[in-house]
């Protein structure tokens, strides 16, 4: 496999660690809020790597420390091989040039005030990577390449003029003018309508083919990720507890969580066949406080003793496919049914 | 200027009190500038008669001195607005810079300056002004920064609070991911889009620095070489008796510039908040209709909810935009209906309808709802029996509904139970507190919130707990037919899931009637036996569920599908659509779906296509329905891994 482009290595980021000794003091210290515990995660160039969970898994936050937007609390980012966790100044805007990052809301991400062309030309202007006289032919290059025809027009169009989908497309587009090598993209398309999810997944696809840009993309739908990216990781509060090839995860997942994400996808072509649902005991997945052994085990249809005890580590269970389950192996042949070979 | 400005402005000007007071404020703009080019005799000039009542020489009479007060007057105003205009600006540039700096940078520099801002607002204006006067002797510019000096912690909070919400934005966020230094991120992104409500606060300011300087005036403590309303009115009182008419030329022309300036402010503010601009204004009063008569009592086999013809328009302006267009469907009693389309299809404007639970400026314009037999709106006209509209006696009674957003519609300063206690005991006014205790854990349980969550308050609750909360409030006083608007969509896979799983048992077990409104068929797919496909205001098809994805008869439907990705079939390109334009869609002679569909032929264009039955409560709105239904969807029909293990 090739060199990884972007590395994250043995992250940990902690809310809250240091409350004060005011709030110390008069008992109101929020308790710390692990968002990431020892995650690594390598993206190879020209690739992509989803990143699915929930809400409050920390994906969103393993994004915001790839772009450096946050700095961990401990572990290290890695760009082409260099350690550039702590970047500031001029090289932390050179680093910027080369990792972009498209967010999830569209209908905000650009300033109201300004219009599309002008909103596309500032990357360029901050990066001095254009004279000032070949910003507009750069921004209609652009806007050409996200499909929005006639460019001319969307240049001078104002975002509240704008539908969501071609929102999300200029949201790209401006993450990709500079040419960055690595983009890491936090939930492109969940706040769009259905119909006009698979055109911007479609151009994210089609861009990657034309330019080779390497993807970290994070969101809370399996089939999504699966669509997007050769390699999958799934997290879970804080923690990686799975992750492979994208085909391999979904079709050979080790670990009871996968499972269960995979069951709650809707696969309603499959002729609307009613599923039986495992009832999760309660859902609130809460950081503060970690539950002791296996982060998942309080939710885990198949937890054991064990599992309250000790946390399982991210071992191998296959080529290039790796899972933290006491049981894997189990889980990996005998998906959930595993839970009642197990219990009987 | 730029768009929302010039917008801003022409929302000011159209209503009345802020086309007045602009113009009265530019009146006296107007006058004040034009003051040594009117031809007025010298405002200090001692020439006249003294104590003339107004007449024709002296349009405002003269005071004391005989000297002609018009012309006081409007030297005064130019002092005025010298003030206002000085105080407002110094203050807003002052305040906006360090509210933004605080704001921005938040943390200890937060802190310093918050406290910063305190000290000065305990300062009395009036007291910092005696001393600077003591100290330095009255001037106009020293009264300026006085004003300055005391008001600008105003602007300065207003603009730190709206930067602590401004720089969470995306392209704020954007900005600084993209390199941006934190200056630029300020300049430009932040304070331009901040800088509205301290405006409109300006206009205020810019009232109370002339009130300030009045008073002061009055006092004796302005600047005695320069003509000011205070002053005048001073004089004036000493001489009410003799010439009443010294102070009430001056007070007049006070009241009116700072009257103005307050109002202009106001309408400035309600122009540029469009949460003040409610939508469509006041309720209208709606008309209404009597029951018709020879309404058969309902039999064991009346379909639950029977909609015909239904037409719901917004009024925007002048425009008028049809959101739901002719739409028809029947609701078996038990039954449930999925009903699908991307935003602004009109899909949760027909939720809204059925409850009749539309914004203020959406109208029926023809229509009937039949619930359980019996019209509860007749022509586009709610029915009314006994005094009371019949939709109100069933709503959440016999009708309920479950709404997206759990956070807002549960009230957040009382507990989930106490709610669900108020709902009961407001419904069936002779139940017991023990009945009402016991069916609240009852309903609880079936949901499945454990018993120690029952007193929580809702933002102690997960997302997923205060969905189902939400969903045992709909459900406590045993509704027949329950519809939920987009119930799952803000929620994470496995709870989505999850609740998808409680409302599907529910119906069961409960025999409820559904209407699941969403724009994932995914959503729908399982927990409905009817889906009903929406596209730009109309029904353009629907069937049975295992049909409408077995055999997809409307190519927006196959668009709809093949838009999905797919966690086991196999890989392949999705399909996908450009944003429909609603009303131009409504608005096409032919098909609403032509400019989109990859299979438009003239036809299409020309005629609208007839609703086109398929057999088995098939329908399908399209020309060539009958070709389409004949090949199954293109999706080889591979069951699910997950149904495969659970037989397994």
């Amino acid at each position: 496999m090739s060199r990884p482009i972007l590395q994250l290595d043995a992250l940990r980021m902690v809310y809250n660690a240091d409350p004060g000794i005011l709030a110390r003091l008069s008992g109101r210290a929020d308790p710390p809020v692990i968002a990431a515990d020892d995650v690594s995660l390598d993206l190879h160039p020209g690739q992509t790597l989803a990143v699915v969970g929930e809400s409050g898994s920390g994906k969103t936050t393993a994004g915001r420390i790839a772009t450096l937007q946050e700095r961990p609390t401990a572990g290290r980012v890695l760009y082409e091989g260099e350690d550039v966790t702590a970047l500031t100044g001029a090289a932390l805007k050179a680093f910027r040039a080369k990792v972009q990052m498209i967010f999830q809301n569209p209908y905000d991400a650009l300033n109201p005030r300004l219009t599309v062309g002008q909103s596309l030309a500032e990357p360029l202007t901050l990066h001095g990577l254009v004279p000032r006289a070949g910003l507009r032919a750069a921004v209609i290059e652009m806007l050409e390449a996200v499909e929005l025809r006639p460019a001319e027009s969307f240049a001078d169009a104002f975002p509240s003029e704008l539908s969501g989908g071609q929102l999300q497309r200029i949201a790209i587009a401006r993450a990709l003018i500079i040419k960055p090598r690595v983009v890491i993209a936090d939930e492109p398309v969940s706040m769009l309508d259905v119909s006009i999810r698979s055109g911007v997944m479609n151009l994210m696809r089609g861009i990657q083919r034309d330019t080779g840009v390497t993807y970290l993309y994070i969101t809370h739908d399996l089939s999504v990720a699966r669509y997007m990216a050769d390699r999958i990781a799934v997290m879970y509060l804080g923690a990686v507890l799975e992750e492979g090839p994208a085909e391999t995860l979904i079709s050979r997942a080790a670990h009871p969580y996968t499972r269960l994400l995979i069951q709650a996808v809707p696969e309603h072509r499959a002729s609307a066949t009613r599923r039986t649902r495992i009832r999760l005991p309660g859902d609130a997945a809460s950081q503060a406080g970690l539950p002791s052994g296996c982060r998942f085990h309080p939710r885990c249809p198949l937890a054991q003793p064990i599992c309250r005890e000790k946390a399982p580590p991210l071992a191998p269970v296959g080529a290039a496919h790796r899972a933290a389950c006491h049981f894997a192996d189990d889980v990996q042949t005998h998906g959930l049914g595993a839970a009642t070979a197990a219990t009987a | 200027m730029t768009p929302t400005a010039a917008k801003t402005l022409r929302a000011t000007v159209a209503s009345v009190p802020g086309a007045l007071s602009l113009a009265v404020f530019l009146v006296i703009c107007a006058t004040a500038l034009a003051a040594p080019i009117l031809g007025l005799p010298d405002p200090a000039d001692m020439a006249f008669a003294l104590y003339q009542p107004p007449s024709a020489e002296h349009w405002l009479g003269t005071d004391n001195f005989g000297r002609d007060i018009l012309s006081r007057v409007v030297w005064g105003a130019q002092v005025a607005l010298t003030v206002a205009v000085g105080a407002a600006l110094l203050s807003i540039l002052i305040g906006s810079a360090l509210g933004a700096i605080a704001g921005y940078f938040g943390g200890w520099v937060d802190g310093l300056l918050s406290r910063v801002f305190d000290i000065f607002l305990l300062i009395p204006t009036f007291f910092l002004i005696l001393l600077i006067v003591a100290l330095f002797g009255a001037s106009l510019p020293l009264t300026i920064v006085a004003i300055a000096l005391t008001t600008w912690p105003r602007s300065a909070r207003l603009m730190r609070s709206q930067v602590l919400t401004l720089k969470s934005r995306v392209y704020v966020q954007a900005a600084l991911a993209a390199g941006a230094p934190h200056w630029w991120v300020i300049v430009r992104h932040v304070i331009p889009n901040g800088i509205a409500p301290i405006i409109t606060d300006g206009t205020i300011l810019m009232g109370m620095a002339i009130l300030t300087e009045a008073g002061l005036s009055f006092l004796g403590l302005g600047d005695q070489n320069l003509v000011s309303w205070g002053s005048m009115i001073f004089e004036g009182q000493r001489h009410l008796r003799l010439a009443p008419w010294m102070s009430i030329a001056p007070g007049v022309a006070l009241l009116l510039l700072v009257a103005s300036l307050n109002l202009l402010g106001d309408s400035i503010n309600f122009a540029m908040n469009p949460q003040l601009r409610t939508r469509g204004g006041a309720p209208k009063r709606r008309a209404t209709t009597a029951p018709p008569a020879g309404e058969t009592a309902p039999a064991a086999d009346t379909p639950i909810l029977e909609v015909d013809d239904l037409r719901l328009v917004y009024h925007a302006g002048a425009r008028r935009i049809a959101a739901v267009d002719g739409v028809s469907f029947t609701l078996p009693r038990g039954g449930s209906l999925g009903i699908v389309g991307e935003s602004g299809c009109g899909k949760s404007s027909l939720g809204s309808a059925l409850l009749q639970t539309m914004p203020n400026n959406a109208e029926l314009t023809s229509g009937t709802i039949r619930f359980d037999g019996r019209a509860i709106v007749l022509g586009g006209k709610p029915v009314v029996e006994n005094g009371r509209s019949r939709i109100d006696a069933l709503r959440w009674t016999r009708m309920a509904t479950i709404f997206q957003s759990a956070m807002n519609a549960l009230n957040p300063v009382t507990t989930v139970r106490r709610q669900m206690m108020d709902a009961l005991r407001l419904h069936k006014p002779g139940i017991s507190r023990e009945e009402a205790t016991a069916r609240i854990a009852e309903v609880f349980a079936m949901i499945g919130i454990p018993a120690s969550r029952m007193n929580a308050y809702p933002h102690q609750l997960s997302g997923g707990m205060r969905q189902r909360a939400m969903i045992a409030l709909s459900l406590i006083l045993e509704p027949e037919l329950v519809i939920a608007d987009e119930p799952t969509t803000a929620l994470d896979m496995l709870i989505q899931d999850q609740i998808l799983g409680e409302i599907a048992d529910l119906r069961e077990r409960l025999n409820l009637s559904l209407i699941l409104v969403s724009h994932d068929m995914g959503a729908v797919a399982e927990s409905c036996d009817v889906v009903a496909v929406m596209y730009a205001g109309r029904i353009v098809e629907i069937a049975p569920t295992q049909r409408i994805f077995g055999n997809p008869a409307h190519p927006y439907t196959r668009t709809l599908i093949g838009a999905l990705p797919s966690l086991t079939g196999p890989l392949e390109e999705l399909e996908s659509l450009p944003a429909t334009d609603t009303a131009a869609a409504a608005a096409a002679t032919g098909c609403r779906f032509a400019h989109a569909c990859p299979a438009a032929t003239d036809l299409c264009r020309r005629a609208a296509p007839p609703a086109v039955p398929l057999g088995a409560g098939h329908v399908s709105e399209c020309h060539y329905a009958e070709d389409f239904a004949a090949e199954p969807s293109s999706e080889p029909h591979a069951a699910p891994a997950a149904a495969k293990e659970a037989r397994a």
